[in-house]
């Protein structure tokens, strides 16, 4: 799916740092007609640790750096086409170089798919050889609801003010099959290289494709 | 592993028509065949196949439209010189819900219904091999992708076909769940309206004179999207009578866009009745006059 329109994306995003982590249940913090970010609107705040134990607040990078959001579960088929195939690895490495930061988010629950201690998921992500900015982890799937982050890989991009620019699928080939990276047209590179050549956005929206996120 | 199955089933005599069923691929989760529902092809007539999908317990896999997650069920036909396949017919799906998104597909087993048509030119006597690689994803908590190839041989004949009695059940229980046209069939009469109505979208179906919903249909009517991007798969759908008419309003997709939507197009089901319409019907802004309460 394609819309050229740079429309808006109301997500249910609940605005309010503050009041996520006050709610006892995100969802239902969801479900309330909180504020809602859209894509042209400021991206929500949040701070995370990483799996190397260090701790990343969004809102101290944004209005400096390019930032992406990555829905990962090592375990999903669709996750898997794009490292095994390298494609992701890649991206990562190709944009970090031009200073973007990546972000790899797991939002899987304890027990769930996907969900990995962190020192687990430093040895995956030296064995697939990944070059995100850093792998962070989510496991209540706080952020995860917050950016309404429906499948792995669900991507995010947000530009050098802070605004999400970007919300939904990797590319345009919703499929679990390897050689098809090499023939889909790749919706986040397309946002990045928009975004650094300070051009509006082709494509600001897709549905984004993939498994369920292990909420 | 499969193209060597195929290969093998290819040099083996065809089976006797009574037990026309394709090759079914072992996989972990989902067992896929494809069935003729005539034992043999007359030539330059339509006669009707189904991919039949039995997945184990607690497994899905999906409907035209997956939904919030998932990957639609596909198909690529392999067909003799001459043959051509129609879209499938797809029977409307159940709905896959966790408190964060939804998804559509099946449950326990689906029949994907293709008519086939065949050319005028067949030699008598002789047998087709009809072929398809169906691909799906199968998933309960997690999902895995899964494919098969396979094929059906029938012989053909001048003759009347014969319907296979083995397989007559799979294709009626199939047909019941595909969706008939508003306006045409059980349908004929019916009507039905779409509007915008503050940031919902309402979906107004009229029955003809000489039907009548019943407090059942407005309980468990169900409306599932062809599109997505429209309505908001995960929100819930809430109907209710309004004169001899039924009105469901559902959340609007917050995907950009879905405020500004033309066409409203999917099945409209009635569980308890084992019924579906197709709908496909313009959205109206709603007008001055006319207050939607």
């Amino acid at each position: 799916m394609k819309i050229d329109t740079p429309a808006v994306r109301s997500l249910a995003i609940v605005a309010g740092l503050l009041f996520v982590f006050s709610a006892p249940n995100p969802v239902a913090a969801r479900k309330l007609n909180q504020p809602v970010a859209t894509i042209g609107s400021l991206a929500p705040d949040f701070t995370l640790p990483d799996s190397l134990g260090q701790k990343h607040k969004l809102s101290s990078y944004l209005g400096k750096k390019i930032v992406v959001l990555e829905w990962l579960n090592y375990d999903c088929p669709f996750v898997g086409k794009q490292y095994r195939s390298k494609n992701m690895q890649k991206l990562q490495e190709q944009y970090t170089a031009k200073g973007v930061v990546w972000f790899s988010i797991i939002s899987s629950a304890p027990g769930k798919q996907g969900y990995y201690k962190a020192i687990e998921v430093n040895k995956i992500n030296q064995e697939r050889e990944g070059h995100a900015t850093a792998i962070l982890l989510d496991p209540k799937g706080i952020v995860g609801r917050r950016y309404d982050a429906k499948t792995t890989p669900d991507m995010f991009v947000i530009n050098q003010k802070g605004t999400l620019v970007y919300a939904g699928a990797i590319d345009d080939k919703p499929s679990t099959e390897l050689e098809d990276v090499l023939t889909a047209h790749n919706f986040v590179r397309e946002a990045l290289d928009d975004v650094l050549a300070d051009q509006p956005l082709k494509t600001p929206y897709t549905k984004s494709y993939g498994c369920s996120v292990k909420y | 592993m499969d193209a060597y199955l195929l290969f093998l089933a290819l040099l083996l005599p065809g089976p006797p028509p009574a037990y026309a069923a394709g090759i079914s691929a072992p996989t972990s989760h989902v067992q896929a065949e494809l069935i003729a529902e005539q034992e043999s092809i007359k030539p330059g007539e339509i006669f009707t196949v189904a991919i039949y999908l039995r997945m184990k317990e607690g497994w899905h896999t999906y409907w035209r439209n997956p939904g919030d997650s998932g990957l639609s069920t596909s198909l690529q036909w392999r067909l003799p010189a001459g043959f051509k396949a129609a879209d499938v017919d797809w029977p409307y799906p159940d709905r896959f819900a966790t408190p964060d998104s939804a998804s559509y597909g099946y449950r326990d087993d689906a029949a994907l219904l293709s008519k086939l048509s065949a050319p005028v030119q067949l030699p008598q006597g002789s047998s087709v091999d009809v072929s398809v690689k169906v691909k799906w994803l199968e998933c309960r908590e997690i999902c895995v992708p899964g494919h098969a190839e396979l094929s059906v041989r029938l012989p053909v004949l001048t003759s009347q076909p014969r319907s296979d009695p083995a397989v007559t059940r799979i294709f009626a229980q199939a047909r019941q769940r595909i969706p008939q046209a508003l306006g045409t069939g059980i349908f004929k009469g019916w009507s039905a309206q779409a509007f915008h109505n503050r940031g919902k979208i309402r979906l107004r179906l009229t029955p003809s004179p000489t039907n009548e919903l019943s407090q059942a249909d407005i309980v468990a009517v169900e409306f599932f999207p062809y599109d997505d991007g429209i309505i908001a798969n995960d929100q819930p759908q809430h109907a209710k009578a309004d004169g001899r008419s039924l009105v469901l309003d559902m959340a609007l997709s917050r995907a950009p866009g879905a405020d500004k939507a033309l066409k409203l197009s999917g099945v409209l089901v009635f569980k308890h009745r084992n019924q579906a319409i197709e709908i496909s019907v313009p959205i109206k802004e709603p007008s001055m006059r006319r207050k939607l309460a």
